[in-house]
């Protein structure tokens, strides 16, 4: 063989090493903006659930036109977003490209989190319960999101650790039965309600409902630290936090568990055991809908409010230094409605300086938003029990998530499904 | 003598030795309020202490004993409480509340075996005192033991002697306990001891039966009683009630036949369950409840309802039947729905249908089931058979029988659109003129615009505008859209070609009158005389709709696709590929060519108004609907 042949080949294979990676780059991208220009925010939080499902990637462009997805293109991924009603924008290579290089430049409040792992997702739930009284998994199964049922039995057997991903429901950790005592003490769903939750406590061996959910909200707390993220929303915030710090002391009253609390109880709560809140009041009367002084405004009497000017403030963070509370935060609007719930914020005083504040109402001591991390996992605590329905009562009809497409509130639960299906980076900081 | 100074002296002396004793009264007062202040506070020892003090100067005190053996129990103060009411117990050996009471004391400190012990020592006072049953079951039911409530009122019930004591707390408790067999057999109980309650009853039941298995829970014991029963009417009418919640309503009315021979009601309480069943759409039961009336009830004026409810029924079985063939539903026009009257397989069954009318009518001439009857003919024969002088007879017959103001203007209308279908315009006109003079809006407000379409096919389009007017102004009308459609368009096309807007609506006609042929023929010529007007595409998707009525599928396929495909300036474009998909999925039912046409309409037209019905349609076609 000639040295100009040699020489030749030896060019060629040069050249095709040099163009394989390019080739490879030059894959078509799909971006799904989240901006004031998506058609459904919810779904789009689907579509990248989808993705995931099917084996495929997403890049989150934290800070880009409203915390977009970007993601290769494919015609059946265009196809599922048509039929999901989510706004897409098919993205050239080099297009895509410069976005990636305009979001990762260092003068610029924007990152990129690969999502590349299905989270498992599980809700904690009672067995009566009914999808529409939980803003949760409206919004998981608006976006069709699977997710798993799980209580009591599922949580102290040790279930917990097949899942990435755990809401609770709108729970009383307390064993108050959500305080609705005083109003209807003589409905049937309460009757109902008591016992079953009765005969679990039973069932696992525990005489009181309180004992019973305590070992409950201390099986959740063992899951983060053990690398879980759990989200809570209303009542399961407070009342979780109460229930750690009640371990060792009844703080129920008779129609509770059937003896009076300790009269000492307040003193006797360890907040060295709460997840968020400390130095709390507990509401001792028996027959009033509040947990405690962590609730504000609080729930009884029901406060007054206006709610066209009841908005609350997303704060900002920095996308390269603080993707965790970034990606929390991703919203297409930074003020958010407010709505409340028998939880309907947390006053700021009462929570623990090692909790981030995600949201809170602008002038006020009100907390909306929280998250802080436990062990190796996280928590993050939102108050308020719908955010599309200011005023959620017992009976209320469900919200219709389609009427509610592009909901900043709702992202902001969806904001946390998809979280735990980020690659690990290694913090900047 | 008398001296005066003593009206003075006395009352001042009463005054200075009752001084003292009022001001203990106020202390005590006083040293109450606050220890009820610290109660509502949590603030339980100070109150304790205060209560014990006022309780030790004054033991008789109601109040006080209440309020030290309140605080003492939230101080869990157990021992103290349990002496403090034995102590009360020897004052007051009769009170058996006081007893019962104890008991919930020794329950609450752990104790539940003394607290059993003192419920029954309790009863055994006197077994055969109900109350004293009642007394301790409350106290059970307090504590959440739903059991041992149970138990109580089970032995209660055995010492009464009689077999319906406690029934309505035993009810209430199996309810809640979801013993939904035991709840049941004691709300029959309660039931035949009271069966003028059994609204009541039904109300309390229902609070279970929304599930399954409390309704079959509550079917199978009611049918056992009714087993036991059969006379029984009331448990046959509870039965019949379970069965209409659980949609069984041939067992219902099984029950109802019944339970009309044994109440001698000859046919009136088939006759209220036969309209139930119509209403709530079980046509073939209340058909058969009607003809089950016919057949026996000697009830001239029950027998006249059941046989026009009869026929009614049977009309709405026909149709039913008919509509499974009907095809989708076709929007071709602007601003009416053009489906087809058809002469369908159930002619047949149509024309038993007007015998059955025809005989009400025979047999009850100048009543108001007469007038009903001519009008449900009329219907029939314009919109079954398009026997169109046949319906035109049968209405004015509805008119000139009926004494309701509303079933002439049902008639009146239905009338003038026989006029249009017939060509006969004027008439037509005459009519909907009458309905404007009648005092209802909604008749007022569907004959003007009527008024208008007229003015529209007659080509007379500033009258058109000028009748529309009322209505679009109306936003409230139910018929405004259907108003600022057709203004519109006679707008959008007046002024550019009226002579092919004149043609168009003369074609518009034809098409409204049935004349399908002939009315393509006229579209087909719109499209070839006036290929540039801004109305060809609306005249094209007629042509399409009008191959669709013909059944001549691939020229509807076609011209819809070339709606789609070579008209790019058209705004009906979505709507023909809306339809080439819906003609894919309900006439051929291929689904994957209707799933791509539905496809087609979300990747070309993403702005489109049926975007979200073409997702929910693939949807449904995949199998994923959500």
């Amino acid at each position: 063989m000639s040295n100009s042949v040699r020489l030749l080949r030896s060019f060629c294979l040069r050249l095709a090493l040099l163009l394989v990676p390019c080739l490879l780059f030059a894959q078509a991208k799909l971006l799904i903006p989240m901006d004031l220009k998506q058609s459904d925010h919810l779904k789009s939080y689907g579509i990248a659930f989808w993705i995931l499902q099917h084996h495929g990637e997403v890049d989150w462009m934290l800070n880009y036109r409203g915390g977009s997805f970007m993601c290769d293109y494919s015609d059946l991924l265009a196809s599922e977003c048509r039929i999901r009603g989510v706004l897409f924008e098919p993205v050239s290579a080099s297009q895509a490209t410069s976005m990636y290089a305009e979001v990762q430049r260092p003068d610029n409040n924007e990152d990129v989190v690969r999502l590349e792992k299905v989270p498992r997702i599980a809700v904690y739930v009672p067995p009566n319960f009914k999808p529409w009284d939980d803003a949760v998994t409206l919004a998981l199964e608006y976006a069709e999101i699977p997710y798993t049922k799980i209580w009591d039995d599922e949580v102290l057997s040790g279930k917990l650790s097949e899942f990435d991903w755990l809401h609770l429901h709108h729970e009383d950790f307390t064993g108050q039965y959500g305080k609705f005592y005083a109003n209807y003490r003589n409905a049937q769903w309460y009757n109902e309600q008591q016992l079953l939750y009765e005969q679990e406590a039973h069932k696992l061996g525990y005489k009181k409902v309180s004992d019973e959910k305590k070992a409950v909200a201390r099986a959740i707390k063992d899951y983060i630290g053990n690398g879980g993220f759990m989200f809570a929303m209303c009542s399961a915030t407070d009342s979780y936090d109460i229930a750690l710090s009640a371990e060792n002391v009844d703080i129920c009253d008779v129609m509770y568990d059937g003896d009076p609390p300790d009269s000492h109880a307040q003193e006797k709560l360890d907040f060295s055991k709460t997840l968020a809140f400390w130095n709390f009041k507990l509401e001792r009367n028996s027959l009033r809908y509040e947990y405690s002084d962590i609730d504000i405004p609080p729930s009884d009497p029901p406060p007054i409010r206006d709610p066209s000017t009841d908005y609350f403030t997303l704060f900002q963070f920095s996308a390269k230094y603080d993707p965790v509370p970034t990606m929390l935060t991703q919203d297409h609007v930074s003020i958010v409605k407010g709505f409340m719930g028998q939880t309907t914020a947390f006053k700021k005083s009462l929570i623990k300086p090692t909790v981030t504040i995600l949201a809170e109402r602008e002038g006020t001591e009100e907390i909306k938003y929280i998250h802080g991390n436990f062990g190796r996992g996280t928590f993050t605590f939102y108050g308020g029990h719908d955010p599309e329905d200011y005023q959620h009562n017992v009976g209320d009809p469900p919200t219709d998530l389609a009427l509610h497409k592009n909901s900043p509130g709702y992202r902001l639960i969806l904001n946390n499904v998809l979280f735990p299906a980020a690659k690990k980076k290694q913090q900047k900081t | 003598m008398c001296n005066p100074l003593k009206y003075v002296v006395v009352p001042l002396a009463v005054m200075c030795l009752l001084s003292p004793l009022q001001a203990q009264d106020a202390d005590a007062e006083f040293q109450l309020r606050l220890a009820q202040s610290f109660e509502q506070t949590g603030d339980w020892e100070r109150a304790a202490a205060l209560y014990e003090k006022l309780y030790g100067a004054q033991p008789d005190n109601e109040l006080y004993f209440e309020g030290l053996r309140r605080a003492n129990l939230q101080l869990r103060a157990y021992e103290k409480v349990v002496n403090l009411v034995e102590l009360r117990l020897k004052a007051q050996p009769g009170n058996m509340a006081l007893l019962a009471s104890l008991g919930s004391i020794y329950y609450e400190s752990g104790s539940e075996q003394k607290a059993d012990s003192i419920w029954n020592r309790l009863i055994e006072i006197d077994p055969k005192n109900i109350g004293l049953y009642r007394v301790v079951a409350s106290q059970m039911m307090e504590h959440r033991l739903f059991e041992q409530a149970v138990n109580t009122y089970r032995a209660g019930r055995t010492a009464s002697g009689s077999e319906n004591a406690f029934t309505d707390e035993l009810a209430g408790l199996y309810t809640v306990l979801q013993q939904y067999t035991a709840a049941s057999i004691e709300f029959i109980r309660l039931l035949k001891a009271y069966p003028q309650q059994l609204p009541f009853i039904e109300n309390r039941i229902a609070s279970f039966t929304i599930r399954d298995a409390g309704l079959r829970a509550a079917i199978e014991v009611t049918r056992d009683e009714v087993r036991r029963g059969p006379e029984n009417i009331v448990l046959r009418k509870l039965d019949a009630w379970l069965s209409m919640e659980g949609k069984d309503y041939q067992t219902a009315l099984e029950e109802y036949r019944v339970i009309d021979r044994l109440s001698n009601s000859n046919g009136a309480e088939l006759l209220d369950f036969a309209r139930r069943a119509s209403l709530e759409g079980s046509y073939f039961i209340a058909s058969q409840a009607f003809h089950d009336i016919i057949d026996r009830s000697r009830n001239l004026a029950i027998v006249s309802q059941a046989r026009f409810g009869y026929a009614r029924s049977m009309e709405d079985l026909s149709s039913e039947a008919d509509s499974s063939e009907v095809p989708p539903a076709t929007h071709a026009s602007l601003h009416y729905d053009p489906s087809p009257t058809r002469i369908s397989e159930t002619k047949k069954s149509f024309q038993n249908v007007v015998q059955l009318y025809e005989a009400v009518i025979s047999d009850y001439p100048n009543s108001d089931l007469a007038a009903q009857s001519f009008y449900r003919i009329g219907i029939i024969h314009m919109e079954r058979f398009f026997d169109l002088n046949d319906a035109l007879e049968s209405f004015g017959k509805a008119k000139s029988a009926t004494r309701t103001a509303e079933l002439t203007a049902d008639a009146s209308m239905k009338t003038a659109e026989v006029y249009v279908l017939q060509n006969d315009l004027t008439s037509a006109r005459n009519e909907y003129q009458s309905l404007l003079r009648i005092p209802y809006p909604t008749y007022q407000q569907s004959a003007q615009f009527r008024i208008a379409e007229l003015d529209y096919f007659g080509g007379k389009f500033d009258s058109t505008l000028i009748d529309l007017k009322p209505l679009t102004a109306n936003l409230g009308s139910d018929l405004s859209n259907d108003a600022l459609l057709l203004q519109y368009f006679v707008m959008e096309n007046k002024e550019s070609k009226p002579a092919a807007l004149g043609e168009y609506a003369k074609a518009d006609l034809l098409m409204r009158q049935q004349k399908y042929a002939e009315s393509l023929a006229r579209f087909t010529d719109i499209v070839k005389t006036y290929p540039t007007t801004l109305l060809v595409d609306d005249a094209t998707l007629r042509i399409a709709e009008l191959h669709l009525l013909l059944n001549q599928l691939n020229e509807a396929l076609a011209t819809f696709q070339h709606i789609v495909n070579d008209m790019p300036e058209s705004i009906l474009r979505d709507r023909a590929q809306m339809r080439i998909a819906e003609t894919f999925q309900r006439i051929l039912k291929d689904k994957d060519k209707a799933i791509a046409a539905y496809e087609q309409i979300l990747s070309k037209f993403p702005n489109s108004l049926y975007l979200e019905q073409a997702r929910k349609r693939i949807r449904q076609l995949r199998g994923d609907a959500s």
